[in-house]
């Protein structure tokens, strides 16, 4: 009976074997592939996450909540010392909230009066986070809206505050935000009110570093940092933080987002700035439309005051 | 071969998957969206090796590499490096294991320890070899450590709990 399996084990090894050569095989190729062909590899992750996620968000949301609970517990026990310092911080934001207030109807009245067209990207889609990146090496979380949503790739994330991240990885009804804290983060910013440009890079750490400041004299810490919608990445003037020193006197910036407790965030939908690539067709209008002579008369007024 | 009933393999790989899964959802919940100094041990990586120097029919190697890899794809890492060198560590492990004399525990944990830093080391290496450096050598080395001191309560809660245990070998391999 033992010799007749053994036989049977002996027959099927090889076969085995071969099996998980193989498979050891297409791990290492798909990491090459991943390394090569980098966006169709991660739109396959984006779809394996879409496809796993949303189906167990029965189990993790309550897995989720009581955690959190038990972390709400410990926090109890300081409840009246926060008490006290809420109200004292309340006193303060009823002040703020007054101005503010004016503030409001005053810009609401002068922006009727200049008849402005809001800018598109002030719209935005919420949505909220469902999972965060479960490695100490990645800092992104993910969330319940998708492309089903309109969401696209490199759009802002931010949460009631400040600048959160960007989308990096869209499926059809989840998405990933990759947080600003996150190694492969890289923005460029303003500092503001010098209005140095400089680029902040995550580094997985609490406060990313400031990096490439033109001149690091004009900037203090203290100083805003909003993003300048460089190279098309992100709207520009989103507030991302404030510059600070660390000990070692490198420039880092104290993110105004609150990334302790990040439930929902609001992704501002972003279509680009719309490229204007025609010339003035005024200016062209006295060879290509003989026809018309009423209009080349303005036209060559204008042509005459712009060699002026 | 065991003379394990095929029932009971079939019910402790289900329980395996069903593992791995409530494991990646810990993993996956959203409580710590800042950056972590002290990062979690990879337990699912532990009770692998565990396993499978135990009853290496409950943790066959196609579903350790269908596991790993799905890990790999959930907590956004490089697809297939990972999982790869585990499993090549795994089965080298597992042949030093088979043909060593030395059945104590200790002589174990010293062989998986050595496994874990080799998978750390190469994992690395070779990111830092093909430029995505996603990782850092500190965080790293920190989880390795963390994974190592933990293997032991791992190899209880398997005997105790999951009644997983040790087989013993003869010279030519073949369990008594």
């Amino acid at each position: 009976m033992n010799n007749d399996r053994q036989t049977q084990t002996d027959y099927f090894a090889p076969l085995r074997r071969l099996i998980t050569v193989f498979l050891i095989l297409v791990l290492f190729g798909l990491f090459v592939v991943w390394r090569i062909d980098n966006p169709r590899v991660e739109k396959l992750r984006a779809l394996v996450i879409d496809t796993f996620v949303p189906n167990f968000e029965w189990i993790l949301r309550p897995m989720t909540s009581v955690v959190k609970l038990a972390q709400d517990y410990q926090s109890y026990e300081k409840l009246l010392e926060q008490n006290k310092e809420l109200r004292r911080e309340l006193q303060q934001m009823k002040s703020w909230k007054e101005a503010a207030l004016q503030l409001e109807q005053e810009n609401a009245r002068l922006l009727d009066l200049n008849k402005l067209r809001l800018d598109s990207k002030l719209t935005h889609v919420s949505g909220i986070v469902i999972a965060d990146s479960g490695s100490p090496f990645r800092q992104s979380v993910l969330l319940n809206i998708g492309s089903r949503d309109g969401i696209q790739d490199g759009w802002a994330a931010m949460d009631g505050l400040g600048l959160v991240g960007r989308i990096s990885g869209v499926g059809s009804s989840t998405s990933r935000v990759i947080l600003l804290t996150d190694n492969a983060s890289q923005i460029p910013v303003i500092l503001q009110p010098s209005g140095q440009r400089a680029i902040l890079m995550g580094d997985n750490s609490f406060a990313p570093p400031v990096e490439f400041i033109e001149n690091v004299d004009l900037v203090r810490p203290g100083d805003r940092i909003v993003t300048s919608g460089g190279e098309g990445v992100l709207p520009a003037g989103l507030l991302v933080g404030a510059l600070a020193m660390d000990p070692n006197g490198r420039l880092r910036a104290r993110l105004a987002a609150d990334y302790e407790r990040l439930e929902f965030l609001k992704v501002l939908r972003d279509y680009g700035t719309e490229k204007i690539e025609s010339f003035g067709s005024l200016l062209k209008s006295k060879e290509m439309s003989p026809k018309v002579s009423i209009a080349t008369e303005p036209a060559e007024t204008l042509n005459e005051a712009s060699d002026e | 071969m065991s003379n394990i009933p095929s029932e009971r393999i079939w019910i402790y790989r289900s329980i395996f998957i069903a593992v791995a899964i409530f494991l990646m959802l810990v993993n996956l919940m959203p409580l710590q969206t800042t950056p972590q100094s002290w990062p979690w041990p990879n337990i699912l990586l532990l009770l692998i090796f565990c396993w499978s120097l135990r009853e290496p029919n409950f943790v066959p190697i196609p579903l350790i590499i269908a596991v790993l890899l799905f890990q790999d794809f959930l907590l956004h890492r490089p697809p297939g490096l990972f999982s790869g060198i585990s499993v090549i560590i795994l089965i080298w492990i597992k042949a030093i294991t088979a043909s060593s004399d030395d059945k104590s525990f200790l002589a174990e944990w010293v062989r998986v320890s050595l496994a874990f830093v080799a998978i750390t080391l190469v994992y690395h290496l070779i990111l830092s070899i093909s430029f995505v450096n996603t990782t850092e050598l500190r965080i790293i080395l920190i989880q390795t450590i963390f994974n190592i001191s933990i293997y032991p309560f791992i190899v209880l809660v398997s005997h105790y709990i999951f009644r997983v245990k040790r087989p013993y070998f003869t010279r030519s391999g073949r369990v008594i």
